[in-house]
């Protein structure tokens, strides 16, 4: 037994998973600084060592491209080129073998990597917009998280959400592109809608702002949803609504807004407290079930849509640290 | 580690001969873009970089000294661009944020390892539940109570008991344990 040194311990951990990006980069940061060069630099080179010497297709891709950089001619006879398929094939022979013989590190490094999810979250207080390996993007709301595998669009498009979040999915027909939630999953048609199933709501909702998309409830109940139509699942009461709204009221959150059309006066409070990263504590008097139509455009302070709340809702608010308590007036 | 690259074929390099720049460029390409795209975290730059790498390769290809490992230097040379490519992008944000607390585990190598220490328990928190992991600062780093980290979740104390006992247990296991 070895012990490891938390040096390499960090070094190894950061090379096996995924983190959130602010993480990854307090371990660049770490990684970069000139404390602990020689340990670092062990590490370093125990996985550079652990990398095989192979080349792949995309190697040669790049060896043209380097080549003219260089000013280099690219004078491969055709001899040439098949002596090297060849070797790509011997390679290809030989590569398993390496796996079974190579370190440890190595085949956990690969076999992780292999099977891997890649997951994303972003805390309460945020939100980010990320790239998926299709160039597909995705905007996620506050504290949300998703998870999709390492080989994603290899041979399927799937993700899976908690929370919410505005997809804008790059056409393929050939590999359906399909949202997972808890109790409802969306199967996209190339467009551009918004889930939103966050874990401590009983509302799972899906809103279609272009193109088409299917949405099938857990329990098999599937509906094609056209632009501006909202699926709304309770999965209290195991029910589904369809409504006609402006999709885009839905998805105002990405650019900093927040719209609320007819929502009960939780749904909203909900959705202030993501954006903010703040409690709320409501007392009995306060009717949480009762509906309002709010707009917030211009990416306004806590305390501004605070004041808001207090005339149109009649509410009063007292805040303590992150905790805001609020009575009705 | 050369195992497919001899020296005639660095002497080759050393002379100019393209036949030996992709004899070389096949064999350490793919392994120098991995590497990178290990550090720094994106595919795209990582093509970037390595090609950046080898033309650098090409350009100084005198001073390659066929006496040392040139796996070693292909290395050093790899490291030093990843980390060139992170200093330029962590240059706007601010050096060191404040760690968390340590888990009281200190032993003496611990203390000696205190930001290493720390960093890894910033990581073990950041893939656990987002619940637990709020449940575990709130504990240790706001210095609440169980009861009052209940009040505040709205969750049982027991289900705080629970969450704070196996974040713990996860720290712990982190920090102390071995490779075999």
């Amino acid at each position: 037994m070895k012990k490891q040194n938390p040096v390499s311990k960090i070094i190894e951990r950061y090379l096996r998973n995924r983190y959130n990006q602010e993480m990854e980069e307090k371990v660049q940061r770490w990684l970069i600084d000139k404390n602990r060069e020689a340990e670092k630099n062990q590490s370093l080179e125990a996985y550079w060592n652990s990398l095989p010497e192979t080349a792949s297709p995309a190697t040669h891709s790049s060896l043209s491209q380097v080549k003219k950089r260089l000013g280099m001619a690219n004078s491969v006879s055709t001899e040439r080129i098949s002596m090297r398929r060849q070797w790509l094939r011997i390679a290809a022979v030989i590569f398993p073998f390496v796996l079974l013989t190579g370190s440890y590190f190595l085949m956990k490094n690969l076999d992780e990597k292999r099977n891997a999810t890649v997951s994303i979250s972003v805390p309460y207080g945020e939100s980010r917009k990320i790239t998926l390996p299709d160039a597909s993007t995705v905007f996620l709301n506050a504290g949300s998280e998703i998870r999709y595998a390492a080989s994603f669009g290899k041979t399927a498009r799937g993700v899976k959400l908690s929370g919410e979040a505005c997809f804008s999915v790059a056409k393929d027909p050939a590999k359906p592109f399909i949202v997972e939630t808890k109790h409802l999953s969306v199967e996209v048609l190339g467009t551009e809608f918004n889930v939103k199933a966050y874990p401590d709501e009983t509302e799972t909702t899906a809103t279609l702002n272009r193109g088409r998309i299917k949405a099938t409830t857990k329990t098999g109940r599937a509906y094609t949803l056209r632009p501006n139509q909202q699926l709304h699942y309770d999965s209290r009461s195991n029910s589904v609504a369809l409504a006609q709204v402006n999709a885009g009221d839905f998805s105002a959150w990405k650019d900093g807004r927040l719209v609320f059309a007819g929502q009960p006066l939780g749904t909203i409070l909900s959705a202030i407290e993501r954006k903010f990263d703040v409690a709320f504590q409501t007392g009995k008097t306060l009717d949480v079930g009762e509906r309002y139509s709010l707009k917030f455009l211009h990416n306004e302070s806590f305390s501004e849509i605070m004041r808001i709340l207090e005339t149109t809702a009649g509410i009063d608010y007292r805040m303590e640290n992150k905790t805001v308590w609020l009575t009705k007036k | 580690m050369h195992s497919n690259v001899t020296i005639e074929t660095l002497e080759g390099l050393k002379r100019g001969e393209h036949r030996a720049f992709e004899a070389v460029f096949l064999c350490y390409f793919d392994k120098v873009k991995r590497f990178i795209a290990g550090l720094i975290r994106s595919e795209d730059d990582a093509e970037d970089l390595a090609q950046d790498v080898f033309a650098k390769l090409w350009t100084n290809r005198e001073t390659i000294d066929t006496g040392f490992s040139f796996g070693a230097f292909l290395f050093t040379m790899s490291r030093n661009t990843a980390f060139n490519y992170l200093k330029h992008k962590l240059v706007h944000v601010n050096y060191m944020n404040e760690y968390t607390q340590r888990e009281e585990t200190d032993t003496p190598e611990e203390l000696v390892f205190a930001k290493e220490t720390e960093l890894l328990i910033e990581m073990t928190l950041s893939r656990m539940p987002e619940k637990r992991s709020e449940i575990y600062r709130l504990s240790r780093l706001k210095g609440l109570s169980n009861g009052e980290i209940a009040a505040l979740l709205n969750i049982s104390q027991k289900t705080v008991e629970n969450n704070l006992s196996m974040a713990i247990g996860e720290i712990r296991k982190e920090i102390n344990n071995n490779l075999n």
